[in-house]
């Protein structure tokens, strides 16, 4: 019948990439002033997903650096996620992101605010090796992974820092295999890639214990129409295809979920008349989706698109220029 | 954006929101202005106080605001204040709190906010907590957040017990609230992950609970016996697993079960007995299956 709408079988790239360039155009809408505390981990997203789509050219480099250098708080070292907002951890990870992907690192973070930046980040890092986001004190394995990440793409890792917070992580592993944000919390595969991303980080991947429950707990992550949930009993979600497929990734494991399926599932919420990536088919996309959906998709080897590096959530050919912990 | 139905509008559709959303951005970009201004300029009157909550109300993701609000608490509304009137600051503060989590109950800063005015309150009411706790798991016995929450306020609950003992009560009445929980619901994956790490903390108890001999778990974890727990544990994962056998959840803790934390502390005779005793449960449900369905449950369809 040619009223049964035709599943997506094709990355639809230039409406994606016609998507995110129109997220700096929507100030006529209440949803864009109410998202500026989000707006730099909103530039990593669509940034990520254009590079990953090779057409990193399509945003003006110049523009980007002079919102990156906006929000960059000199009194702390941090950077914001808007000007005038408050440094975070999560925003530092996002602006130290797009400066390296776009080779803009070494011109931005340099001597004295460089001293500063390394200072804030290790900052925060509590005695019992986990870190808190920002110095109001809430702990989450989210923010060891963006910490200790910073410090990689800054080449500043160090075994003071590195050891503890490999001790912390090990702690949030759970009866089944999995990780959660706290020692205690239940597993969650975005938290299960924050504690291995970190292992992975730190060199310390033969640390990790009960590897095979893991690896099985992830892989019943994928339900019946291909796409993959966060934890048992949930709705599927593409950001998952992440999540769990950079875990599988990095731990080799790729094939122990149906990745035809789940490649299918990705392409199927695919908006193809505005573009972008939503959640599940027929919802909302926004720019988050869409570059967990595209990374998820490299992952599964998807044709012309970059291939992504599972650790860091950057194209392969960048993080290869990053010098490894340990470091010779 | 999680779960929100696409839609796209039609021109018309377009023009009328631009037109909507007019008067709400002026308003709201307005307030947030004068906010930051008020931040920048390090005022911490109250005047700036009562402005952030009219912001917080706007936009709770305003984790910068937040930061802004405790400042303003800590270096004004504080000052002067003893135990009793700092109560009733964090009460208020509480009470605005709640309503933002009745709104946004997934909202990391709003979370972060409460938890903080508990850990400054030194007369925090827990069991106030543990209510309002239940409220949320009525909404949704799954939030992530809500169940991090509890865990944190018994951990704050057993601070004020003075002895291991009652320390130790307060693990076994959570570990009956998990029973509770996967009894509504057995595929309620949170109370089953909660429940593991309970038994975890039970077995390394040192003192007796309490006696109370028509409680079989309670005299189990007294004696410490984990062929006896293993015994009784499986009575509840059958009955769930017949309840629902298509349910993941109590087939991942089952899984635990039967792995290296009980059985390297049973006699081999023993565990093999329970397992196979298991087996032909299963099987038997498998059975079932086939002849209601057509299907067994073997291949995960």
């Amino acid at each position: 019948m040619s009223l049964v709408s035709e599943k997506p079988k094709f990355l639809a790239k230039e409406l994606h990439i016609k998507y995110i360039k129109s997220l700096d155009s929507q100030k006529q809408f209440i949803e864009y002033w109410l998202s500026e505390h989000l707006r730099m981990n909103g530039l990593y997203w669509g940034i990520c997903a254009l590079f990953t789509m090779r057409s990193e050219s399509e945003l003006d480099r110049e523009e980007v650096k002079k919102f990156i250098l906006e929000c960059y708080d000199d009194k702390n070292g941090g950077f914001a996620s808007f000007p005038k907002h408050d440094s975070h951890i999560l925003s530092t990870l996002s602006a130290l992101q797009i400066l390296k992907m776009y080779d803009m690192l070494d011109d931005v973070v340099k001597g004295e605010r460089r001293d500063k930046l390394v200072r804030f980040i290790k900052g925060l890092q509590l005695p019992d090796g986990s870190f808190q986001g920002d110095h109001f004190g809430e702990v989450d394995t989210r923010f060891i992974y963006t910490a200790i990440q910073s410090l990689a793409i800054l080449e500043e890792l160090t075994e003071e820092i590195v050891n503890p917070a490999v001790e912390f992580t090990l702690l949030c592993q759970n009866f089944d295999g999995g990780f959660g944000m706290i020692p205690g919390a239940e597993s969650h595969a975005a938290q299960v890639f924050t504690c291995l991303g970190t292992l992975a980080l730190a060199g310390a991947l033969d640390k990790l214990k009960d590897e095979e429950l893991l690896v099985w707990w992830l892989s019943e992550r994928q339900v019946a129409n291909g796409g993959l949930n966060g934890r048992p009993e949930k709705l599927p979600d593409v950001c998952y295809s992440w999540w769990v497929l950079s875990c599988l990734g990095i731990l080799g494991k790729l094939n122990y979920i149906n990745e035809k399926k789940l490649r299918e599932f990705i392409l199927d919420c695919q908006d193809l008349e505005s573009g972008g990536i939503s959640d599940r088919p027929d919802n909302q996309v926004d720019a988050y989706h869409t570059l967990f959906g595209i990374a998820g998709l490299s992952l599964l080897g998807y044709e012309n698109l970059e291939p992504i590096d599972p650790i860091y959530c950057m194209p392969c050919r960048i993080t290869a220029t990053i010098k490894k912990f340990p470091y010779s | 954006m999680h779960g929100i139905k696409r839609a796209h509008l039609s021109k018309d559709g377009r023009l009328s929101k631009i037109e909507k959303d007019a008067a709400k951005i002026i308003k709201y970009r307005r307030l947030n202005d004068t906010v930051f201004e008020n931040k920048q300029r390090e005022l911490y009157n109250d005047k700036a106080f009562n402005e952030t909550t009219a912001l917080l109300n706007l936009n709770p993701e305003l984790y910068s605001i937040w930061n802004y609000r405790r400042d303003i608490l800590v270096k004004n509304k504080f000052n002067g204040l003893n135990e009793q009137e700092l109560h009733e600051l964090f009460q208020s503060e509480l009470r605005f709190v709640q309503e933002q989590l009745y709104k946004y109950p997934k909202c990391y800063w709003i979370w972060n906010h409460r938890i903080w005015c508990l850990n400054n309150d030194r007369l925090s009411d827990w069991l106030f907590e543990l209510k309002l706790i239940a409220k949320f798991f009525q909404a949704d016995s799954r939030n992530y957040h809500v169940w991090q929450y509890r865990r944190f306020i018994v951990e704050c609950l057993k601070k004020t017990k003075e002895n291991e003992k009652d320390k130790a009560e307060v693990d076994y009445d959570e570990f009956k609230f998990t029973s509770n929980m996967i009894n509504k619901d057995i595929s309620n994956y949170s109370a089953w992950h909660n429940r593991s790490k309970l038994i975890g903390k039970l077995f390394l108890q040192s003192p007796e609970i309490g006696v109370d001999d028509n409680d079989e778990y309670l005299r189990i974890f007294n004696n410490k016996s984990k062929l006896q727990f293993l015994k009784k544990e499986l009575i509840l994962v059958k009955t769930a697993f017949y309840t629902d056998p298509d349910d993941s959840s109590v087939w991942i803790y089952m899984k635990w079960l039967f792995g290296d934390y009980f059985l390297s502390e049973i006699e081999s005779s023993d565990a093999t007995s329970l397992i196979n005793e298991t087996i032909s449960d299963i099987q038997e449900l498998n059975e079932l299956e086939l002849s209601d369905e057509g299907r067994d449950n073997q291949c995960g369809s």
